[in-house]
């Protein structure tokens, strides 16, 4: 195992979540207290606690340590049939704990399933993974999901709930649009403003105004050699023979020139005048003025539902 | 509620727990449930593809629900959309709307699956049972009924 004898004592945090797939029969069992083996949340519960306290006599190279807090939460998710596994782990020493909290996910979600194998053997534990991390020289880092979240992480339970009652920990709100910009991105090497809360360059948007329609003129002038990434979806992806593109003309642009523009450029779009605008992922018309930092996509009328 | 995934579902399950959300105080819920059809009926449908614009996609619905709930004053709801692959039968799109009253229930229900047929950044793919491939086009019904709710109007029948 590595030598961690010279490493600084500090603050580390980990979270791990695990992912399993019960089925409705066994969901429902479970979201009902039907299980006749037992109280399956508690006994998992305890298990993962138990387990982490036990990561270093399971996993060979892992090192002995202290913890300053583990706990274990679950989130029933009725869309997939699934429990969703959350366990925190905390301690203030010379190496992390990711490793505790992936074992405290694991066998949490190893207990589910001996709990409820009575009633379906075929339920999957579909994923563990790590999702936070903190503490030591290599600092933070997050999962690709949990980017634009800060994490909650579990308090102590004893504090939070008296009767102890479990918590449920907040579910992510939205997506970053990871799809549109990883793309323009990757293909254009410009950077996007990701919009998160607040689309584009928030500062323009005041209460009552549409700065879509205000005259840009007054606005500051473009620099030289700004453009605007494009992502198309659908048909238009595949017209156009790609899914991200660069807008190099004039701007600030509106919607219909930036649409004149795009069948010039790819002819097999025309006629464009059916084509329709997001900009900053909201509906855009004809008329509304596309500016630098703004995300734009290229679709045609949606077919969903 | 509002969710994306590419996982298929169980319609009871969330109708369990629109009913939960909902609470003792919403006596009504309408749901409605979008499976895969064959394209017509002599033009079978092997699989469709859902793409999505992901990011617009979820402030769209998030949007469609937070209105129709303010507009009805719905107790909950529910939206459940899925994306990807999928196959001939299966559940597409699943939408609920829980209220004290039928009526609020019913036109919010109705309301959402019309908007989000004309407002939510989806499109589809058909592949065939014979192998054809294409991209659906709106249909123009669906456009005229979203402008019709919009503008307070009592929309043609779908």
């Amino acid at each position: 195992m590595v030598d961690v004898g010279g490493k600084a004592i500090t603050a580390r945090e980990a979270i791990a979540e695990a992912r399993v797939r019960l089925g409705r029969q066994a969901f429902v069992a479970v979201r009902d207290a039907t299980v006749a083996k037992g109280d399956v949340l508690g006994t998992a519960r305890i298990a993962g606690i138990l387990a982490a306290k036990r990561c270093a006599e399971l996993i060979p190279l892992c090192h002995s340590l202290p913890l300053s807090f583990a706990g274990v939460e679950f989130v029933l998710e009725p869309e997939t049939a699934s429990i969703r596994i959350r366990a925190s782990c905390r301690t203030d020493h010379r190496t992390g704990v990711e490793m505790e909290a992936m074992t405290a996910a694991s066998v949490a979600a190893l207990t589910l399933y001996d709990m409820c194998k009575g009633v379906d053997k075929g339920i999957i534990v579909e994923s563990v993974r790590l999702v936070y991390k903190s503490g030591g020289k290599s600092g933070t880092w997050r999962c690709d999901e949990a980017q634009d979240l800060p994490p909650r992480p579990i308090g102590d339970p004893a504090l939070l709930h008296g009767d102890g009652s479990p918590t449920a920990f907040t579910e992510a709100v939205g997506s970053a649009p990871r799809g549109a910009n990883a793309a323009m991105e990757a293909a254009t090497g410009v950077g996007v403003n990701t919009p998160v809360a607040a689309p584009g360059a928030g500062a323009r948007l005041g209460a009552g105004d549409d700065p879509r329609g205000a005259d840009p003129a007054a606005a500051a002038v473009t620099p030289p050699g700004v453009r605007v990434p494009l992502a198309y979806f659908a048909q238009v992806a595949e017209l156009a023979g790609r899914r991200a593109d660069v807008y190099d003309g004039e701007l600030p642009v509106r919607g219909r020139q930036l649409l004149a523009w795009l069948e010039r450029r790819h002819p097999a779009l025309a006629p464009a005048g059916r084509l329709q605008l997001a900009i900053n992922q909201q509906h855009a018309r004809a008329d509304d003025w596309i500016r630098p930092g703004d995300e734009v996509a290229v679709f045609e009328p949606v077919t969903g539902g | 509620m509002r969710r994306l995934q590419t996982a298929s579902f169980d319609t009871g399950l969330l109708y369990d727990d629109l009913r939960q959300r909902a609470g003792e105080a919403a006596g009504a819920i309408v749901t409605f449930t979008g499976h895969v059809r064959d394209f017509a009926p002599n033009l079978a449908t092997r699989t469709l593809f859902l793409e999505h614009y992901p990011g617009m996609c979820e402030r769209v619905l998030d949007e469609l629900g937070e209105s129709a709930a303010r507009r009805w004053e719905l107790a909950a709801w529910s939206i459940v959309h899925r994306v990807g692959e999928m196959a001939r039968g299966e559940p597409i799109v699943f939408v609920g709307a829980a209220s004290a009253h039928r009526g609020a229930a019913f036109r919010a229900c109705e309301f959402m699956i019309d908007a989000l047929k004309t407002r939510a950044p989806f499109w589809k793919r058909e592949t065939l049972a014979d192998g054809q491939a294409f991209w659906v086009r709106q249909a123009e019904a669906d456009a005229e009924r979203t402008r019709a709710w919009l503008e307070g109007e009592e929309p043609p029948s779908a």
